[in-house]
């Protein structure tokens, strides 16, 4: 088949029904209690990823083929995609109930994972943030879950360095937040373009490829690294930022940016934002989507913030704290950290409780938390 | 909407009622002064007195190099030896990867490694087939591939090239790499000692805050990474890579300096180097910081005797893999090293971290 037929074959999907009935079926709602799925290292240094009850009970690990990063989950098929950590290649498609690992696939050989990716509505594509390393470019791979995940089409990213991306509210548009870093795996992780780099943000018409909007950050924060995001129902879109530029200079790390307008960086009290230390891990909306975590692993803490006026709330101290995901209730977040602990913070109520899962020195829990 | 509204007030009433004071990873224990003096012992007696040792071994090279290729035939002994020397140099710095050594890509040039694609192999014998002159030209060279400027490339043209010693372009290719590396090395040591914008007076400065530290906290996390990063170079590319799951699945020739038989030598270098930074250098390093925390008296102990103790069993060990293999056993044992570093590291990414507070924890040292 030829990337013509391909791409034509791509939009005739997309051109059906653009918003399918949310992606949660009432069978599906009803089969199952709630899953938390994080990749992690075990002790002994093997990478696995794991599945666990809404009380942090451990239900099923697999053993990965190398360190993981970030996962999609597929409600229709009941099954997660665990994406690894960059410059991997290695996707393992999970069934969630069972544990088992349904498929492996990989990235080409001329690109590499970022380790995020996201599903269309229909549960029928998974776009993948990748990195065309010898162009220097970012792509987001588009692969056919229904045809064994085949790689079916690359749309530009937009940008250098995609990291998170999600899906909005019209099942259509893509925002892909592009972090603006060059990578090459011959270099392994090292960043090689900090003086000259350019992040933004960009709006992708999955259907199209065609760019609809990016945001740029004001020319001075040039070096102001936007990850990772989330989004609320109502499109909404909240920025996790990582900052390159000077260490004695603070500027805000979170963001926040909806429909045309350009990206607002948050107001954050100057001892917050330096206990912070220059660095944003994940974030994620509560259940209500009133309610955002920002975790700062360097700095050993998770933010929250207010949706409604954009406005920072509490922080709670978690060292080497990084995954966040909603926890199920107003206000009500999971969060671990690299320290093995799994725990739920209420920020309504500033209070936090410790789960089931909570390993505490037996294994360290990876950057992101899904909760499905 | 309007109850949500209400609800939100009532919130933020609670918000500012509650809101506890700037909340940090764990109490800190170990004053600010501590560190800067920490960082300050380092720098007199730890970097800059290894970069000055890179940088006179690559003068050396340089200058052996030169005077071998003289009659226009390469030969292993005296070039050789510069090399080793350079090598054993660039091993007790590899681990530091920040400063002048992150600056146009010095750390790649010097030591293009792990080679994972090929890449060093395939443009080599471009080049040595082209055999055309302005490829050498210095300039292009050091803008060009980084395969095939820096030790390793030098490495396959002194050990690995049977029979071809008296390829001519070979041994001006040498000299070039030579030069090459002479210039990096020297760069190095300007950049970390020279004017007022030399690397060591950023990490002194780091204390009043700057533009690559925070606070000298913050420096001495930049130590605390390289000695982490020291350990986990060795356990993870210089080890796991080679060693596999299974005796049968060892892979000798993913080690590094295979070709000079001496990858063990370098791990016993990177030991050392991580060991000195622990608790050698100046009132006694990390380790003097560690020992006046609450738990750390106990826990260095711990760590001084896991240093002791694997730097004892490599010692026992041949330079090469390759006779490491061939020995009784010899799987088995540098097995049993692996484990024991990755229980060192371990300590260094937890207790050791946890205890001084500096994180080097599985997210915080992650930068995705």
């Amino acid at each position: 088949m030829t990337g013509i037929d391909r791409r034509g074959l791509l939009l005739a999907a997309f051109g059906l029904p653009l918003v399918l009935p949310g992606g949660r079926s009432a069978a599906s709602a009803r089969a199952t209690e709630r899953l938390i799925v994080s990749a992690c290292a075990q002790a002994g240094g093997r990478f696995a990823a794991r599945i666990l009850a809404a009380d942090g009970g451990n239900r099923r690990a697999v053993v990965l083929p190398g360190r993981g990063h970030g996962a999609a989950w597929r409600a229709v098929a009941r099954e997660v995609v665990v994406l690894a950590r960059r410059p991997g290649r290695f996707a393992l498609v999970i069934d969630a109930a069972e544990g088992v690992v349904k498929q492996q696939f990989e990235a080409p050989s001329t690109r590499h994972f970022y380790g995020h990716g996201v599903f269309s509505r229909d549960g029928r594509w998974l776009f993948t943030t990748e990195n065309d390393f010898e162009a220097g470019r970012g792509v987001i791979g588009v692969y056919d879950a229904a045809a064994g995940y085949r790689r079916e089409a690359e749309i530009p990213s937009y940008g250098q360095g995609p990291h998170e991306l999600a899906l909005l509210s019209d099942g259509r548009r893509l925002v892909v937040a592009n972090g603006g870093i060059r990578t090459h795996p011959d270099s392994g992780r090292r960043k090689l373009n900090i003086d000259t780099m350019s992040p933004n943000l960009a709006y992708i018409d999955s259907g199209s490829s065609a760019l609809v909007r990016s945001f740029d950050l004001p020319a001075e924060l040039h070096r102001l690294s936007i990850r990772h995001l989330a989004v609320s129902k109502d499109d909404q879109v909240c920025l996790a930022l990582q900052n390159e530029g000077p260490r004695n200079r603070l500027v805000p790390l979170v963001g926040f940016q909806r429909g045309d307008e350009e990206i607002a960086l948050a107001e954050t009290p100057p001892a917050i934002l330096k206990d912070m230390r220059h660095y944003c891990g994940s974030a994620a909306l509560d259940e209500s989507g009133a309610f955002l975590a920002v975790s700062a692993p360097r700095g050993g803490l998770v933010t929250f913030w207010a949706l409604a006026d954009q406005r920072y709330l509490a922080s709670f101290a978690v060292a080497d704290g990084c995954g966040v995901a909603a926890a199920g209730g107003d206000g009500r977040f999971l969060i671990s950290s690299g320290q093995g602990r799994l725990l739920v913070y209420d920020v309504v109520n500033r209070a936090p409780t410790m789960l089931r899962g909570n390993a505490a020195g037996k294994l360290a829990w990876d950057n992101h938390l899904l909760a499905l | 909407m309007k109850s949500r509204d209400r609800r939100f007030g009532v919130f933020v009433w609670i918000g500012l009622a509650l809101a506890p004071g700037p909340v940090t990873a764990a109490p800190t224990v170990a004053e600010v002064d501590d560190f800067a003096s920490f960082n300050e012992a380092a720098i007199e007696d730890y970097l800059l007195p290894r970069y000055e040792a890179l940088a006179a071994a690559g003068e050396g090279l340089k200058g052996v190099l030169r005077r071998d290729c003289a009659d226009g035939r390469l030969d292993d002994g005296a070039s050789g030896q510069a090399y080793h020397v350079m090598m054993d140099a660039w091993m007790a710095v590899q681990h530091l990867r920040f400063g002048p050594s992150e600056l146009f890509l010095r750390a790649e040039r010097m030591q293009f490694w792990p080679d994972k694609r090929g890449s060093i192999g395939r443009r080599l014998s471009q080049l040595l087939m082209a055999a055309d002159q302005s490829d050498l030209e210095p300039r292009r060279f050091a803008q060009g591939s980084v395969a095939i400027q820096g030790l390793p490339a030098l490495e396959r043209l002194l050990f690995d090239m049977p029979g071809d010693n008296e390829n001519a372009f070979a041994c001006d290719l040498a000299v070039r790499i030579g030069a090459n590396l002479r210039d990096i090395s020297t760069a190095l040591l300007a950049d970390w000692r020279d004017g007022p914008s030399a690397y060591a007076a950023v990490m002194r400065d780091a204390s009043k805050g700057n533009a690559e530290y925070l606070d000298a906290k913050e420096a001495s996390l930049q130590l605390a990474k390289s000695l982490h990063s020291a350990l986990l170079l060795i356990v993870d590319f210089k080890l796991q890579r080679v060693l596999g799951d299974f005796e049968e699945a060892v892979k000798p020739k993913r080690a590094e300096s295979w070709r000079s038989g001496r990858s063990l030598r370098n791990i016993r270098i990177n030991l050392a180097a991580a060991r000195t930074l622990y608790q050698d250098v100046g009132q006694g390093g990390f380790a003097a910081l560690l020992r006046r925390q609450p738990g750390g008296p106990t826990l260095h102990v711990e760590i001084a005797a896991a240093f002791r103790h694997v730097e004892k069993r490599l010692a026992s060990l041949p330079p090469s893999w390759i006779e490491v293999l061939a020995e009784p056993r010899g799987w088995q044992r540098v097995s049993m090293i692996h484990q024991d570093l990755r229980d060192l590291l371990a300590l260094i990414s937890g207790p050791f971290s946890q205890t001084l507070d500096l994180p080097l924890g599985f997210n915080s040292f992650d930068g995705d």
